[in-house]
């Protein structure tokens, strides 16, 4: 058995929550469900967690859908910059809008949908490579270290 | 290029072939050898996930035949997620079905599950064995699989082996770590971990992957730590011989290495350091630490040393271990807590070792010394460390005593290790018989 195997399913923790994401959504945008609230504010609560810096908790490390580093990096990956993550953040945030008028609602719900499916797209990539995460670069880390 | 649709089919029928062959395999095995009750649950866990993925495979094909063609693509997702939790679960179970009960210490096996038992919260916990050409590692599977079921691979080379095999119970550590580590008796060791991390790195913290990355390194050093000291809790000093030869076979525990932290794992000489406290506290270190022995002198000399070092990329971190060091006192508070049952452990070695020494001297399973109806002693513990204490220094008196026997032979030595690794087992098979049939209340310790 590989050795990263615990790594890369990491990776598929990932595609799994954006799956939980994406389908209920879709039943959304074609009329089979109501707007799946509850699974948007844990999704909202996840994202704004890795913002806020606490997605990883000590004594928590399998429960967090974003928690590891490995999941971390790869949203780093498909979401470059603080301000992509906060668009993602607003975006997902907007649909839970109780004040929306519905063709809105439906053209947000798509947005939403395309987001966490480039995520998912990039998870299941990820999971696919036989080779572990790269660590991040620490020197940013010593240096600051240093000078602390 | 094929329509969404076409790849949805292809992907399906993909999925289903390889799910019904995982299905058949186990199957088969199933009908050939016997295994234990823990396998046994993982494989109708198979057959049970098999019948519902193909289920599920068959839901998706006839949602998207009632969706427009172009959106069929929106299940495509969820069938490469159902295929990569196969293709995780495959590796699972090939070497589960290698591991039947001819290949195993069985009564280590039973004897460590009877352990993990005692844990509160952990009452229905079972151990499936993984025999793979890898080293020995704790799997935490993301295939859905039931939170009882305990993954530990075990290297194909040492399958029936029983020092060797010790070493398992740090990768029950692994698990007991994964499954408590949000129960209240876990509270005070995650709070030291969080005081330490702000103290000492939260504020060199620049990007958000650095934050899990850097909590990721304490928790894991701290997980390594916290399963040593659990194994070592159950096992007494044969834990720490066993993790010395193990070491030393995959070439960690050489000068240049003994002392140095990596991402994953704490210097192989602070582990030492942590056991020799863990063994002068409970009481065994002062049975042992006259033994004549390499791995005595070892323990002994890792634990003195002070100076560790963490390199990344070149360059040294050493804020990550003082971090780390305040948090170690919180571990060792944190294993005995939850593993009272093992407190007496010690005292018993100490009365029972030199007549268990003297049965293996004379080629007799020690469950000799085991009285029907009587107190349960000697324990298995007391059994193995034994054994291993007679292994480390007199295996050449032994080897005198028979005709034949030469002590420079590495085949007779071989076949002897492994007689006295029978015994043993025999012995813990013995005290396992007696508890099963009531007449001793102990389960090991």
């Amino acid at each position: 058995m590989p050795t990263d195997l615990q790594s890369r399913t990491q990776y598929l923790a990932l595609a799994e929550f954006c799956q939980g994401v994406i389908s209920p959504l879709w039943d959304y945008v074609d009329g089979a469900a109501p707007l799946p609230t509850d699974i948007l504010r844990r999704a909202s609560q996840a994202l704004q967690s890795v913002r806020s810096g606490d997605s990883y908790k000590f004594g928590q490390r399998p429960a967090a859908a974003l928690g590891s580093y490995e999941q971390v990096r790869t949203l780093e990956e498909v979401w470059r910059t603080p301000q992509q993550l906060d668009g993602a953040l607003k975006l997902t945030d907007e649909l839970l809008d109780p004040y929306a008028a519905e063709g809105t609602t439906k053209v947000r719900a798509r947005k939403v949908i395309e987001l966490f499916s480039k995520l998912q797209t990039k998870a299941l990539w990820n999971f696919e490579q036989p080779k572990q995460t790269a660590p991040p670069d620490v020197g940013e880390l010593c240096r600051a270290l240093e000078t602390a | 290029m094929p329509s969404p649709r076409d790849s949805l089919i292809h992907e399906a029928t993909s999925l289903y072939r390889l799910v019904d062959s995982i299905n058949r395999l186990v199957a088969e095995h199933e009908s050939i050898f016997a295994y234990t009750d823990a396998a046994q649950s993982f494989f109708e866990e198979i057959h049970k996930q098999a019948k519902a993925t193909k289920a599920t495979v068959s839901g998706i094909m006839e949602r998207a035949s009632r969706t427009a063609e172009e959106s069929a693509s929106r299940y495509l997702g969820e069938l490469i997620i159902q295929k990569g939790r196969w293709k995780t679960l495959h590796t699972y179970v090939k070497p589960a079905t290698d591991a039947h009960t001819l290949n195993l210490p069985v009564p280590l096996i039973q004897m460590a599950t009877d352990h993990l038992q005692e844990i509160p919260g952990l009452e229905k916990s079972a151990i499936v064995v993984l025999l793979t050409p890898h080293l020995m590692y704790y799997q935490r599977p993301a295939s859905k699989l039931p939170a009882c079921l305990v993954f530990v691979e075990v290297p194909y080379s040492q399958g029936p082996g029983f020092f060797s095999n010790l070493t398992i119970y740090h990768e029950l550590g692994h698990y007991v770590f994964d499954s408590l580590a949000a129960a209240p008796a876990f509270a005070k060791l995650t709070e030291a971990q969080e005081r330490a991390f702000a103290k000492k790195l939260d504020r060199a913290i620049t990007t958000p992957s650095l934050r899990p990355w850097a909590k990721g390194v304490l928790d894991d050093w701290t997980t390594e730590v916290f399963c040593d000291l659990f194994a070592l809790r159950h096992l007494g000093p044969a834990y720490t011989f066993a993790l010395i030869d193990f070491l030393s076979l995959i070439g960690l525990m050489g000068e240049e290495t003994e002392a140095k932290f990596d991402a994953e794992h704490p210097a192989p000489a602070l582990r030492f350091r942590e056991q020799l406290h863990r063994m002068k506290e409970d009481g065994w270190w002062r049975i042992v630490q006259g033994l004549s022995s390499e791995h005595v002198s070892l323990v002994t000399k890792l634990a003195a040393k002070t100076k560790y070092s963490f390199e990344l990329q070149e360059k040294g971190i050493p804020e990550f271990i003082e971090a780390f060091q305040t948090i170690i006192p919180f571990i060792h508070a944190l294993v005995i807590e939850i593993t009272p049952h093992c407190g007496t452990a010690a005292k018993d070695f100490g009365r029972r070792r030199a007549e268990i020494e003297n049965c293996l001297l004379h080629g007799v399973v020690p469950s000799q010394l085991l009285v029907e109806g009587g107190a349960p002693s000697p324990t298995p513990v007391s059994m193995i460390n034994a054994a291993y204490c007679f292994y480390l220094t007199r295996l050449p008196e032994l080897m005198s005593r028979l005709e034949g026997q030469e002590d420079l032979n590495l085949k007779h030595r071989q076949n002897l290790i492994e007689r006295l690794e029978a015994w043993t087992m025999k012995g813990i098979e013995d005290f396992q018989l007696l508890g099963a049939s009531g007449k001793n209340t102990s389960s090991g310790n």
